[in-house]
């Protein structure tokens, strides 16, 4: 115990270190908003794989790997390939130049801006506000429900580890802004990277190397619980059978949903605008590809291998040895299978990923009510950080009224949420703003409004998990989804478990591209938009 | 293949890592590749502290 506190106190100590440093580099709205537009490859690189990757990813989807085994690894090759070179390299070096060109500091102001719309900026920018603290509150349940597990002996409650966390990560964020966020990202990113590495090691070494770890996981398909086999799972290492419903869960929620969706948000989008050249974000490809590899490459394999670790060491599968909750698999294995000096560092490495990931979903929900909201519908031209601080404050009290109400279980499928809703409200916009000179102002307002009202549609009347949950449908139609009473096995029945994105994507991008054809573009706004190409 | 019970499985490890590798050997080809230059005349709005 006295080993956990002193590591956690060391990291604290550096933490508020850096925050200290960003904050006494923080002299204009350029720096609280775009870290100057100065930062090296190193820290953006670190910044947005440990923005990208929350203990979510790792705690959450890591014990979803337990459960559907290495089918989770496609999520890991669209992390790396799509998240990282195809968001690099396609979406940041033009997003760094047209950011430039238009002077944008947010991701809603860069739309806004993009197409001359001030709609565009502020309806943006709410959507981002109102549902940002969603996914915070998230990361900060996952991490604190860890720390009341982890200082189990101190007596501190989980309301109060809220009330803890939500001080140390707001004070820094609030003060320093994304120079101080940025900065405790790299930090952070180096410690979870280093504890990944650790863990992939260890588990492969217990099993008997690469091959024969995977065999034995592969010898064990016929201990796949019933209720898993039920929904389609073929075996761990084999995959779900196509087109049952595990298979749509596995496919176009987890992969699908949440590896697109990283394309289009704006925590992320936002660092592609603070290097200076194309440079930086050449060597972030190097470094982001590494480092997401270590982050759920390792978290779905060490998840899924931890079935074959638990049934070798205590004669149970995973999910058994959690007693049925997911998501504490991979802190169990940690507790129970690696060594114990690993765990009070593991427990550092997960405040890391929560902290870093919080602290940038704090900054850009607070930026998007201030520079977004505030700013815009003041005095034109008057812009001032103290309206993002203000709405920093607002977002950090907002997510933690939501950790107060949330229920458990929650970590995975608001993360999915939210990448979801910003990959169908955004996504279209953003990439044909940034390569389609064709694309109209009446055609982006369209897209964003549609894409977000489908996704909202599919997420309260058809997805079961969310429509169940939230209940308005029930509510309005005594069913719990509008497919509900579909013949089962139908493809209609089976629309329950297809991911909002699958839906409202298309839909948005169809509408961006229809309403392009028919409407007119704004020529000098599009020619001082791609200035720069 | 590399002890997976079906061969989308083991692709799906394989393309992990030959994306992640892809990653690093494009990073080190434009090492120094700064791309466009744009003068940076910061155009920061007015701004009250």
């Amino acid at each position: 115990m006295t080993y956990k506190i002193l590591a956690i106190l060391g990291y604290l100590g550096v933490v508020l270190f850096l925050g200290y440093r960003g904050y006494k580099q923080t002299k204009s709205s350029q720096d609280y908003l775009l870290a100057g537009r100065e930062m090296n490859a190193f820290v953006m690189a670190l910044s947005y794989g440990a923005t990208f990757i929350s203990t979510s990813a790792i705690i959450g989807f890591g014990g979803a790997a337990a459960l559907f085994g290495f089918p989770l690894l496609w999520l890991t090759f669209l992390n790396i390939f799509v998240g990282i070179f195809v968001a690099m390299v396609f979406f940041g070096k033009r997003t760094r130049l047209m950011g430039l060109a238009l002077d944008a500091h947010t991701f809603p102001e860069f739309l806004g801006k993009r197409y001359g719309s001030r709609f565009i900026q502020n309806f943006s920018g709410l959507i981002i506000f109102l549902f940002i603290p969603l996914y915070a509150a998230a990361v900060l349940i996952g991490i604190c429900r860890m720390l009341e597990v982890s200082f189990a002996a101190l007596g501190i409650s989980y309301e109060a580890w809220l009330l803890i966390v939500t001080l140390l990560v707001a004070g820094y964020v609030v003060t320093g802004g994304l120079k101080a966020v940025m900065y405790t990202d790299a930090f952070q990113g180096c410690i979870m990277a280093a504890m990944m590495l650790f863990l992939i090691v260890f588990t492969y070494s217990k099993l008997g190397g690469i091959i024969t770890a995977h065999q034995t996981l592969t010898d064990m398909a016929h201990l796949v619980p019933a209720k898993l086999k039920a929904g389609g799972l073929l075996g761990w290492t084999q995959g779900a059978k196509v087109g049952s419903p595990l298979w749509l869960v596995i496919y176009t929620t987890i992969i699908y949903g949440v590896g697109i969706g990283v394309l289009a948000q704006p925590q992320l989008a936002l660092r592609y605008m603070t290097v200076p050249s194309d440079r930086e974000l050449n060597r972030a490809v190097l470094v982001g590809g590494l480092f997401i590899l270590l982050m759920t490459g390792v978290a779905f394999t060490v998840g899924a291998l931890s079935n074959a670790v638990f049934f070798k060491e205590f004669g149970k599968i995973s999910i058994v040895m959690a007693k049925g909750n997911m998501d504490k698999i991979i802190p169990l294995y940690v507790e129970k299978v690696m060594p114990s000096w690993f765990s009070g560092l593991f427990l550092i490495a997960m405040f890391a990923a929560a902290m870093s990931t919080l602290s940038s979903q704090y900054h850009v929900g607070g930026t998007s009510l201030g520079r977004d909201c505030i700013d815009s519908w003041r005095k034109k031209g008057t812009f001032t950080f103290k309206s993002s601080q203000l709405g920093v404050f607002i977002t950090v009290f907002a997510a933690l009224v939501w950790a107060w109400i949330l229920p458990g279980s929650i970590i995975a499928r608001a993360t999915a949420f939210f990448f979801g809703l910003c990959a169908a409200s955004f996504l279209p916009i953003y990439f044909l703003g940034l390569y389609w000179k064709k694309m109209t102002p009446v055609a982006a307002k369209v897209s964003l409004v549609g894409g977000f009202c489908s996704s909202m549609f599919w997420l309260l009347f058809i997805h079961l998990k969310e429509a169940q949950a939230i209940g308005l449908c029930k509510f309005l139609t005594g069913q719990d989804t509008l497919v509900s009473l579909a013949p089962k096995g139908s493809w209609l029945w089976l629309l329950q478990w297809v991911d909002p994105n699958v839906v409202a994507l298309p839909v948005s991008l169809i509408l961006a591209i229809v309403f392009s054809l028919f409407s007119k573009s704004d020529l000098e706004r599009t020619q001082l938009a791609f200035k720069y190409f | 293949m590399l002890g997976m019970g079906s061969v989308e499985m083991a692709l799906a490890y394989l393309l992990c890592l030959a994306a992640s590798a892809f990653c690093v050997g494009y990073g080190i080809l434009h090492w120094n590749d700064k791309g466009k230059t744009v003068e940076q005349t910061i155009l920061v709005s007015k701004e009250e502290k």
